[in-house]
């Protein structure tokens, strides 16, 4: 292993005169047991315990609004040398199958303008194998732990959520339904509104958890999907998941990924999903989970005034491990310079 | 997969922390080599290990980039890394000048277990020199542990760390494609060439940079009795595990497939040469 493919540069020669590198404070090394420090200064211990960051989905109290996005943190421990998992609003890991899932071949990422394409493939060790190995470790911490899930057929979801329902240490599903449904021909079960509360009604049937259905914005109205999965029973609603992408080399004249195309996440489709947060929230009345982009927690704050209840960092970890740590200290200082004293006070506050 | 490394991850804490730029040097055409201060990962990190490198705060650039490290000086709380400027990542690493600030997370990866004594190749192409000098230097500090380098590129001005090598190396073999150096030959011949000459045990042989240099040593194993692994090289995004995205095939005989998809930043990024499905 020399180095990074790098393949996004298209004029490497391109040699502008750079400022000089700034680091950002708060200052490093971001170990779990260094990390209780970083309450930046000017702000009284007094002012930051006043304020609730507290937030309620789906029958759980989130201790704050920060959560990561499945997919990006792993099964928790992988983030574990890097920040406090207990300071997390929850903790929601990679898909999981009801089978062992190998993925995709590779390539499997590409960088592109402020996004990464991915198409991973759902690689996964399978439902057991969580249960038996992932899930003890994962039991060991405060936040809420959301599980989420993807099935090949409805009878899969429903598998899934019976049989979480009868381990301890799970809080909550999220649903992943942007998986092609094997059994009718392939088409992704949240593109087609009724197929996509068949997966949620198949769920609650099953299971007492709550249930969080992530939307995929891969579709012309994503606020008919919403409303069709909350009339069938979601307990809330997550969005946006990647949008569908590709890149392609125009040396060798192949996609830059094998799967041709990938799920694009990272700062590039921010504005996509704060719009599709702010449509969803006024036309459901479950609450929302924010996610696409979020690097920083102005653009959390953004979710939040959109609609969202709470919100998932996902590619900004895989840039800072330590992302989330950083993003909860600053919605705090944000909340105590607006002189506000309840984060619920953000949600929906958007003034048009 | 732990079974052929010294995996002292339990040990060691892998950090996202940063570092300051002590030297940058241009070694030849686009090759730089850059030094780093960072004393907590240079005190942990083994040869085989890696650092993910962000030297930048452009939105548009966002994931970190992997690097090998070249050289690990602890004692200095330094660390070397040899890096190609092959695109936007790498063209802005090698804008930045010394006492700037570089963001770093390490060390990552596996280190690799060195034999005790005896001899090992370290088999070079390019810029897949960059990992092999910390091996050289860290055998070097064994006592009688030999190491018989071979390095290639396509002209001799891209033979990269020679004279480092040189250093550590019992000897250091060199190969262009332009015929200067050995008229071109493979170095796997090369390396077939002095163990049959010299009757010299070499006990592992260490790739990077080529993988059809990994897969001409496959048929070498069992005729010379040594194990080969290669670095692999994938495009990472967390470079820690969580990702999945830098995964290679891997054989496992029990699988469905034949083959797991493993993550060439936790799993690796040395492989067995026999394990790895070219």
């Amino acid at each position: 292993m020399g180095q990074a493919d790098d393949r996004t540069a298209i004029n490497p020669a391109a040699r502008a005169v750079a400022p000089p590198f700034t680091p950002r404070q708060p200052d490093i090394p971001r170990q779990a047991d260094t990390l209780q420090q970083p309450h930046s200064p000017g702000h009284s211990e007094k002012a930051r315990s006043r304020v609730n960051l507290a937030v309620a989905i789906a029958g759980l109290t989130l201790p704050n609004p920060v959560m990561p996005a499945s997919g990006t943190f792993g099964f928790g421990a992988e983030y574990a040398p890097f920040i406090d998992l207990n300071r997390l609003g929850a903790i929601v890991v990679k898909t999981i199958t009801l089978h062992p899932t190998s993925g995709n071949p590779p390539p499997r990422l590409m960088e592109t303008c402020s996004g990464l394409l991915n198409s991973i493939g759902l690689q996964n060790p399978g439902l057991e194998v969580f249960i038996q190995e992932k899930l003890p470790y994962l039991r060991q911490f405060s936040p809420p732990l959301i599980v989420n899930i993807a099935g090949r057929t409805v009878d899969e979801y429903a598998e899934l959520a019976r049989r979480l329902d009868a381990v301890a240490g799970v809080d909550a599903l999220e649903v992943n339904i942007s998986c092609p449904n094997v059994k009718e021909g392939g088409i992704v079960f949240g593109t087609v509104p009724a197929m996509a509360a068949r997966v949620t009604a198949a769920i609650k049937q099953n299971t007492r958890l709550p249930v969080i259905i992530k939307l995929t914005p891969n579709v012309t109205d994503i606020t008919a999907v919403a409303r069709a999965v909350v009339d069938a029973g979601a307990d809330a609603l997550s969005l946006i998941n990647t949008l569908q992408g590709m890149a392609i080399d125009v040396e060798t004249r192949r996609p830059a990924l094998a799967n041709v195309a990938g799920g694009l996440s990272g700062p590039a489709i921010k504005p996509v999903a704060l719009y599709h947060v702010w449509r969803v929230a006024q036309a459901v009345q479950v609450p929302v989970i924010g996610m696409g982009g979020i690097m920083n927690a102005r653009d959390a704050i953004e979710f939040l005034l959109a609609g969202a209840s709470a919100v998932a960092v996902g590619t900004a970890s895989l840039v800072d491990p330590g992302a989330l740590m950083v993003i909860i200290d600053d919605l705090e200082n944000y909340l105590v310079e607006q002189g506000l004293t309840d984060v619920r006070e953000l949600i929906g506050a958007l003034q048009i | 997969m732990k079974f052929y490394y010294d995996n002292k991850r339990g040990q060691s804490v892998m950090m996202f922390t940063k570092g300051t730029i002590v030297a940058q040097r241009v070694v030849s055409d686009q090759y730089h080599l850059l030094t780093i201060e960072q004393p907590d990962i240079a005190k942990q990190a083994r040869p085989g290990q890696f650092i993910m490198l962000k030297a930048w705060e452009r939105i548009d650039l966002l994931l970190p980039r992997p690097f090998s490290l070249y050289r690990i000086l602890p004692e200095r709380g330094q660390l070397q890394i040899l890096y190609q400027v092959r695109g936007q990542g790498t063209a802005e690493i090698a804008r930045r000048v010394p006492g700037e600030k570089v963001e770093l997370t390490g060390p990552a990866g596996n280190g690799i277990v060195l034999p005790e004594e005896g001899a090992i190749a370290l088999l070079g192409r390019g810029i897949g020199a960059a990992p092999l000098m910390a091996i050289a230097e860290t055998a070097a500090a064994r006592k009688g542990l030999a190491v018989y380098t071979f390095l290639s590129a396509r002209k001799t001005e891209l033979l990269l760390g020679r004279e480092d090598f040189a250093l550590y190396a019992s000897r250091v073999t060199l190969a262009t494609d332009d015929g200067h150096h050995n008229e071109g030959r493979l170095l796997t011949a090369l390396l077939a060439e002095m163990i049959a000459r010299e009757g010299i045990a070499i006990r592992s042989v260490y790739t990077c940079g080529s993988r059809r240099l990994a897969r001409g040593l496959l048929p070498m194993q069992a005729r010379y009795g040594f194990t080969a692994y290669i670095f692999l090289e994938e495009t990472m995004a967390c470079g820690i595990g969580s990702c999945k995205g830098c995964v290679c095939k891997v054989r496992e005989p029990g699988s469905p497939a034949g083959f797991v998809y493993k993550k060439v930043c936790q799993d690796g990024p040395v492989f067995p040469v026999d394990k790895v499905v070219w």
